[in-house]
């Protein structure tokens, strides 16, 4: 006996920036945002029976379309991943020497678009992402002085001088 | 010109956006997470909505964090680590000193620093008759210690209820009360019912290695205070505590010390008690306890429990010991190693099991 094969595309989702772009993204790849993926099973939007032209798309009100763009990028870098296990990678040491390459490469931005991402990566509940782009800001922070920490973030020092010595003495035995 | 075009590079740098402060509280504590210590107090250095956040996650370390309650104010000591070992006597822990008037207490920014704070010994001392479950719940509210030793001095101003709370969920391992009461015979009944129910309270529920230290006062109603040494051993035997270590001769009676062993017989979590009593109450303890037909004399003299394997060591005229043994007829490891510190705590040369 000869089976007719079916040959299935991959099923789409679409997602709309809050700067109105609709982007096509393969469910497969999407799955790792945690809200996509709720919102995907609690929309019944698995229905095979809705082609993508009828879809309705998924508003992502917080993502703005270039950081929705370099989300979809990542996920697409990242499908093949094994599922995280929360609950071990609570157990694990906390390390940021362990970026893959590729992301390393990829979270190189300006701090605006880094920081575009990790509040995209947080909102959408992408947890690799999100642990990456944490482990990068980690790294900028590493090894800096207050004051370079200050200049290299352009944090505003809004200590009174009191505060300041106050804090200077609290903190004098990590200067020993 | 030049002071034109630089005042305005300086402008536009000052109005340059600072996208790491917009970061959410959440987002932030996962970034810091990812520091060290230092790392982690230079950020928090920088500004103060990062100094609160890298406070309120905490895991500062301190080895040994002093509290005086004065009348005045308080006084913090705090070190984060222990005096070097086999060095001069006069080298001390490096320890730096704060002075909080009552007053400023509820708006200083560096008492935070204790917040969740992770400390090997809190040691509290109180002379004040002025409340101070503000002052420990600030500081020591969600901070971790495994040990605490309490001094109480005029005690029976104070309501000392406070350590219900203050120890409430904490885990300790050792704990220490030290009663430094001003002398007067008049109170020392007022003292035994506070410090019974603390130690009823408190102490028997959290601490599995406790330690009840009385400095010799000979000026203490002797009758009274055996009522009172009595109470805590009555106490603590019972409770969750695996070893009790007493220090100074609290005036235990030979009733309480037999209480003891019995009730060390009985339980079913093996304890260990180091007990310094008076050489009179050890002789006493042994000839009611020989009088016992389950009771048999080993080969290292030591009073052993038949069915329940228990012992009762006297390697000192004025020490008993008391604890179960095991299949090899020995005090079980961990306590053996307890045993041995208590020994060499004490100045003494030689282990007794070293004989």
């Amino acid at each position: 006996f000869l089976f007719p094969i079916k040959m299935t595309s991959p099923r789409m989702i679409k997602l709309t920036s809050n700067d109105d772009k609709t982007f096509e993204v393969e469910r497969d790849v999407i799955k790792q945002s945690v809200t996509v993926n709720t919102l995907i099973t609690d929309l019944n939007m698995d229905d095979e029976d809705v082609s993508v032209e009828n879809q309705m798309a998924i508003p992502l009100p917080n993502v703005d379309a270039a950081t929705l763009e370099m989300v979809i990028t990542w996920c697409k870098q990242h499908r093949e991943d094994p599922p995280r296990n929360e609950e071990e990678e609570e157990k694990k040491e906390k390390r940021t020497d362990d970026i893959p390459e590729w992301d390393k490469t990829f979270l190189d931005v300006e701090q605006s678009v880094l920081f575009a991402l990790i509040l995209a990566a947080n909102y959408m509940d992408i947890k690799g992402l999100l642990d990456n782009c944490c482990k990068t800001v980690a790294n900028m922070i590493k090894g800096k002085t207050p004051d370079e920490i200050r200049k290299h973030f352009n944090i505003k020092n809004d200590f009174t001088p009191e505060e300041e010595e106050q804090i200077r003495k609290e903190n004098a035995w990590c200067e020993d | 010109n030049m002071c034109i075009v630089s005042s305005a590079n300086e402008q536009q740098e000052e109005f340059s956006e600072c996208h790491l402060t917009k970061m959410p509280d959440d987002v932030m504590t996962e970034v810091l997470l990812y520091l060290d210590a230092l790392d982690r107090n230079n950020l928090g250095r920088s500004c103060r909505r990062f100094y609160y956040l890298d406070n309120k996650i905490g895991r500062k370390k301190f080895y040994r964090v002093r509290l005086n309650v004065l009348e005045s104010g308080y006084t913090f000591l705090f070190s984060t680590s222990p005096a070097p070992k086999r060095t001069h006597p006069d080298e001390k822990e490096k320890e730096q000193k704060w002075k909080i008037s009552f007053e400023d207490i509820s708006d200083v920014l560096n008492l935070r620093m204790f917040e969740n704070a992770s400390i090997e010994i809190l040691h509290i001392s109180i002379s004040s008759r002025r409340p101070n479950d503000q002052c420990l719940n600030i500081v020591f509210h969600n901070s971790r210690f495994d040990s605490l030793e309490v001094i109480v001095s005029r005690m029976y101003y104070h309501d000392v209820s406070f350590l219900s709370s203050l120890l409430r969920d904490q885990n300790l391992h050792n704990s220490q009360i030290t009663v430094d009461d001003s002398p007067r015979k008049s109170i020392t009944t007022r003292i035994s019912e506070r410090f019974s129910r603390i130690i009823s309270t408190v102490l028997s529920r959290t601490a599995s290695n406790p330690r009840v230290h009385y400095p010799p006062r000979p000026e203490y109603d002797e009758g009274k205070m055996e009522v009172f040494a009595d109470a805590i051993l009555g106490h603590l035997v019972p409770a969750s505590m695996t070893t009790l270590r007493s220090v100074y001769n609290p005036p235990f009676t030979t009733q309480a010390i037999v209480d003891a062993f019995r009730m060390t017989c009985v339980t079913e979590e093996p304890k260990f008690l180091h007990l310094s009593v008076r050489a009179t109450v050890v002789a006493e303890v042994e000839a009611l306890l020989c009088n016992d037909p389950e009771m048999y004399r080993d080969p290292r003299e030591w009073l052993v429990h038949r069915p329940s394997r228990c012992a009762l060591i006297t390697p000192l005229s004025d020490t008993a010991v008391i604890g179960r043994l095991d299949s090899h007829g020995n005090i079980d490891n961990q306590m053996n190693t307890l045993w041995r510190s208590v020994i060499y705590d004490n100045k003494f040369n030689e282990h007794p099991f070293d004989k």
